[in-house]
């Protein structure tokens, strides 16, 4: 293969996951169960692999196939479309930075090269105590802000190299700053399952 | 109607037409990728942009319906439309390797073509183009190069919705966007070689034809598949004499566009160097290679001393022989060998079969498209997808897009019950029994005319509870069939003839309600062996031997006589040779000694006959103990018809010579005719036309004896009831040489339910000892949830494993017991 072009990235292995837990696939079921498809539940179902694995595994979509009566080929080509299923494990923490073009422009590239380089992480990628995952993203939605670094998915806008550091500190330290909005990020795992719905009131 | 005026030119098309498709209609060609007649509308690939008066933008013409009034313009006068179908051309080519040099689709690519006629001569996008590891196997069958690939999503699209076997799909989103199968999961489907077909580029190639020829380089011949009873159209490619490529051809009637697996890579064995070459006789235990008129003038004196000391003759011919041959072993045993012993079939006839056989080809037809419009489609002892796979997309099709309710009666669950057909599940031999109860159900309510539910058996209950099928659902079977009445198929596979008293109560049921019916044997020859008379009670016409008028009608066309007494079945036959009663044993494509039940008694017979003569293509068990073996040609080589399970003619011409001295069955016949200087057919031409003089459909239906049934029942040492049959690729003598292909065979395995394997100890995968009366095979476990207690499921002949030595063809149920394999052994 030659050094130029786009090259697919070759990821690093995926580690291999337990079968779901009970309380994981009673869930499942009670998501198939609002739906008159119950193919309808995918996306819900995948957020509650990844609540449970850490990252939609491949045991979880084999099983989320099973129950589904869906190839795991159909499972993965779903899951493998969406950024937010994540395909390798995902650090408590995952930050989010937005590199287009109102956020570069404001230091959104820099940010995020400050970032891999204090993590010593490389993009989609956790640091060994697997507390945090970096990854450069798209338009936010949130240009006013401009540069925002999503922590868990809730913003921290206008951030500065500086403060994005500070992020990390008192994240370790286990103290969770004030977004700009919104509230107090969840761990990524609290996350996935409430994006599950899961929990939702009906 | 919808008048639409496409470049110009009007036209009238129903409601619901697509651009696309009315602009052909006019001979305009729209150019397009992911478009495809047989896939959903999908507007994946953006090339058949077209302008269309009013809208602010083109739009895709594969994706739009037409409207009363539309003005529609083309690339042919429309700069709009030839524009964006050049950007569009322009950006599919931006990661394309344009590596048509050393492409498979080179010379038959659209994307080449398009490119060629509409695209541009170079391109403004410098920078590097996106690259993938290639190619990459997505099954033993099917290689993918994603470069090539312009997401067309043809591929993934028949995989979920014509096949069902949804193993390939798009995976990745916008630049990455590509073709993948899960992990290390194959694309396992008995038809994925369709996919190569309808790729628009050379993203999907054949692993075995993979740089073998450019299409410019072959010859190609339209031809008619002989690996099952479809009767697909196929198109075999051929270079410098070899097959080297075999397609599906379109023929809307028959496959669509489609062919299985087997068919489109099972082509090995024609030109294998194991082939019999030239007429052989046996002396002193090998084969010497002798002249034909050697080998003739061998089996002329032969016939003359059998017959002036009056020892019998035989004649077993395998259903896989074209209708002219069928048809010319038929009047050479009766006009030649004067008897009536010939068989198509190795095991026992039955009163009911004789009854129903001789009907069949004056039933109205039952043809694919039938399927579609049927209220109701009843398959009994048939495995569609193993057995007939056109048949099974079909059926699939009838299921998903025409809603036609589909019910399987059968002791497994099949495929069907996939796309949502209901299954009824009886014990092995019992499906009799499911058919009268449903009948006497019917009955009752006055759904079916009574004849069909006359006969001595016992009352309903007593029936279901033989059966062990739920109640619950032969009642709706009834109530099904009340509903569908004459709109009602029932198709009845050729298992059911084994099955005591069910193709009589099939064929009683459907000639009750009025409801089609037709047989489907997985054998491409089946329906002809039976209409030519391969069989001992049977003349050309469905004539029976028996009834003066039908014979004399015979005889008046072949200007001989022909014997009043029916002949020997095929285990008559075997039965007789191994008791040294046969002093003519003649073998048509047949292989006694390997697929006989009981191959014991196959063997057996043959080793104990005086004289045996056998066409066949290869040296198999039975044709190394001929005395006299004569070289066939096989199907790709010669002309002739195949008359498939709908009762469809259809005529093949050679697509490649034939090796050595081999002649076709029907010829060599006539060679040795022409010896005994006895009249015969000397030509294709003389067989066809009297084909047509003497098969014509005639008569009506009436409803057969439905034989008092009784049942064996299991012994405490047999418990186990065997149901066997081949799946779609066995160890069968034409899989030879289909490496490829047998590697996405499945392995031997022997099937039992949850609570049996439980009962015996076995966990599924591991290893259990099947035995009966006559021989016993080991194999690994598998669990299939639902089938009946006390049965057990082995394919037939899958490599590794003869399940016929298991089998005993005097009964028609095989009880075995099942024991944990390392058992045996500690005992």
């Amino acid at each position: 293969m030659t050094s130029r072009g786009t090259q697919v990235r070759v990821a690093s292995p995926v580690p291999a996951r337990p079968p779901l837990s009970v309380d994981t696939l009673a869930a499942m079921q009670k998501l198939m169960g609002r739906y008159p498809r119950p193919r309808s539940a995918l996306l819900p179902m995948l957020y509650l692999v990844q609540a449970e694995h850490g990252f939609v595994s491949r045991e979880g979509m084999k099983e989320v196939g099973k129950l589904l009566g869906l190839s795991a080929a159909e499972i993965a080509a779903v899951a493998t479309f969406y950024t937010m299923f994540k395909r390798r494990p995902c650090g408590t923490w995952l930050l989010s930075v937005c590199t287009n073009v109102s956020c570069d422009l404001a230091g959104g590239t820099k940010i995020y090269r400050r970032l891999k380089e204090a993590l010593g992480a490389e993009t989609e990628e956790t640091t060994a105590d697997g507390l945090f995952t970096v990854e450069e993203v798209e338009c936010l939605g949130a240009c006013d802000g401009a540069p925002v670094l999503q922590v868990n998915y809730e913003n921290y806008e206008h951030v500065t190299e500086d403060l994005a550091l500070s992020l990390i500190e008192s994240l370790r330290a286990g103290n969770v700053p004030q977004p700009t909005r919104g509230e107090r990020p969840k761990e990524s795992n609290a996350v996935s399952r409430r994006l599950s719905s899961v929990e939702a009131k009906p | 109607m919808v008048n639409v005026t496409i470049d110009d030119r009007a036209i009238t098309v129903p409601e619901g037409t697509l651009v696309i498709r009315a602009a052909e209609q006019l001979g305009l060609y729209v150019p397009r990728f992911c478009d495809h007649p047989y896939l959903a509308p999908l507007g994946a690939c953006r090339q058949c942009l077209v302008e269309i008066e009013g809208q602010r933008k083109p739009l895709t013409s594969c994706t739009t319906t037409v409207t009363e009034g539309m003005v529609v313009k083309t690339q042919f006068t429309s700069d709009i439309a030839a524009g964006a179908q050049k950007g569009v051309l322009e950006l599919l080519l931006i990661n394309h390797p344009l590596d048509c040099p050393v492409c498979d689709k080179g010379g038959e690519c659209p994307l080449q073509d398009q490119v060629l006629a509409y695209g541009p001569g170079g391109s403004r996008y410098r920078e590097p183009k996106r690259r993938y590891v290639k190619p990459v196997p997505v099954s033993p069958l099917v290689y993918l190069d994603r470069e090539r690939c312009v997401l067309c999503a043809r591929c993934t699209r028949f995989a979920s919705e014509i096949s069902g076997d949804p193993f390939i799909e798009l995976f990745e989103r916008g630049a990455l966007e590509q073709v993948a199968i899960f992990e290390d999961q194959p694309y396992e489907s008995s038809f994925s070689g369709n996919v190569i077909q309808i790729c628009p580029v050379g993203a999907l190639t054949d692993a075995e034809f993979r740089f073998k020829a450019r299409p410019f380089d072959m010859t190609s011949t339209p031809s008619v598949c002989n690996l099952c009873s479809s009767g697909c159209s196929l198109t075999i490619q051929q270079r410098r004499g070899q097959i080297v490529r075999v397609l599906a051809r379109d023929n809307p009637d028959v496959n669509e566009v489609w062919t299985c697996d087997k068919g489109r890579f099972g082509h090995a064995y024609v030109q294998r160097p194991e082939r019999v070459v030239e007429p052989m006789i046996k002396k002193e235990g090998s084969f010497v290679p002798v002249s034909w008129a050697e080998a003739v003038r061998l089996i002329a004196g032969r016939i003359q001393t059998v017959k002036a000391n009056g020892e019998s003759a035989a004649v077993l011919a395998g259903a896989r022989l074209p209708d002219e041959d069928a048809y010319a072993v038929s009047r050479f045993a009766r006009t030649i060998l004067g008897t009536n012993n010939v068989d198509h079939r190795l095991r026992r006839g039955s009163a009911e079969e004789d009854a129903v056989l001789p009907q069949l080809m004056h039933a109205e037809p039952v043809e694919y498209e039938t399927l579609e419009r049927a209220k109701l489609v009843v398959v009994a002892g048939l495995d569609p997808r193993e057995e007939s796979p056109i048949l099974f997309l079909r059926l699939r099709k009838a299921a998903l897009k025409h809603r036609v309710p589909i019910v399987e009666l059968q002791p497994r669950r099949t495929a069907l019950a996939r796309f949502g057909a209901r299954s009824i599940r009886c014990a092995p031999g019992t499906e009799a029994d499911v058919l009268l109860a449903a009948a006497t159900r019917l009955g009752e309510r006055g759904g079916v005319d009574a004849s069909a539910v006359k006969a001595h058996h016992p009352s309903v209950s007593a029936l279901l509870e033989r059966c062990g099928a739920d109640a619950d659902h032969v009642y709706a079977l009834a109530d099904l069939l009340q509903r569908a009445g004459s709109d009602a198929v029932f198709l009845a596979g050729e298992r059911l003839s084994t099955s005591p008293g069910a193709l009589a109560a099939c064929w009683n049921l459907a000639a009750g309600l009025g409801a089609k019916f037709a047989r489907v044997s997985r054998r491409p020859g089946a329906a002809a062996a039976v209409w030519t008379g391969l069989h001992p009670k049977l003349l050309p016409g469905g004539r029976l031997v028996d009834n003066d008028r039908e014979r004399l009608e015979v005889e008046a066309a072949w200007q001989t006589s022909v014997p009043a007494q029916p002949g020997l079945d095929g285990r008559s036959i075997l039965d007789g040779a191994s008791r040294g009663a046969i002093g003519l044993l003649y073998l048509v494509a047949i292989d006694p000694a390997f697929d006989a039940p009981d191959s014991s008694l196959g063997a057996r017979a043959l080793d104990t006959s005086d004289f045996i003569v056998a066409h066949d293509l290869l040296l198999t068990e039975s044709s190394r103990r001929a005395d006299v073996l004569l070289p066939a040609v096989a199907v790709p080589e010669r002309a002739g018809t195949f008359t498939d399970w709908e009762i469809r003619p259809q005529t093949f011409s050679p697509a490649v010579g034939a090796p050595g001295l081999a002649e076709p069955d029907w010829q060599i016949l006539s060679m040795i005719a022409a010896e005994l200087g006895v009249a015969f057919p000397r030509s294709l031409e003389d067989i066809r036309r009297e084909i047509r003089s003497l098969v014509r459909p005639q008569g009506t239906r009436t409803p057969v004896l439905v034989p008092d049934v009784s049942i064996p029942k299991s012994t405490e040492h047999y418990p186990f009831m065997l149901l066997t049959y081949p799946l779609l690729l066995d160890d069968g003598t034409m899989m030879l040489g289909a490496n490829d292909l047998m590697r996405t065979a499945d392995d031997v395995f022997v099937e039992l339910n949850a609570k049996d394997a439980e009962r015996i100890g076995v966990e599924p995968g591991e290893s259990v000892r099947v035995s009966s009366q006559h021989g016993a095979i080991e194999a690994p476990l598998r669990v299939l949830r639902d089938l009946p207690n006390g049965s057990v499921f082995i394919p037939t002949n899958q490599r590794g494993t003869r399940v016929q030595s298991l089998l005993d063809s005097t009964d028609a149920m095989t009880f075995v017991r099942v024991d944990p394999a390392d058992a045996g052994r500690r005992g």
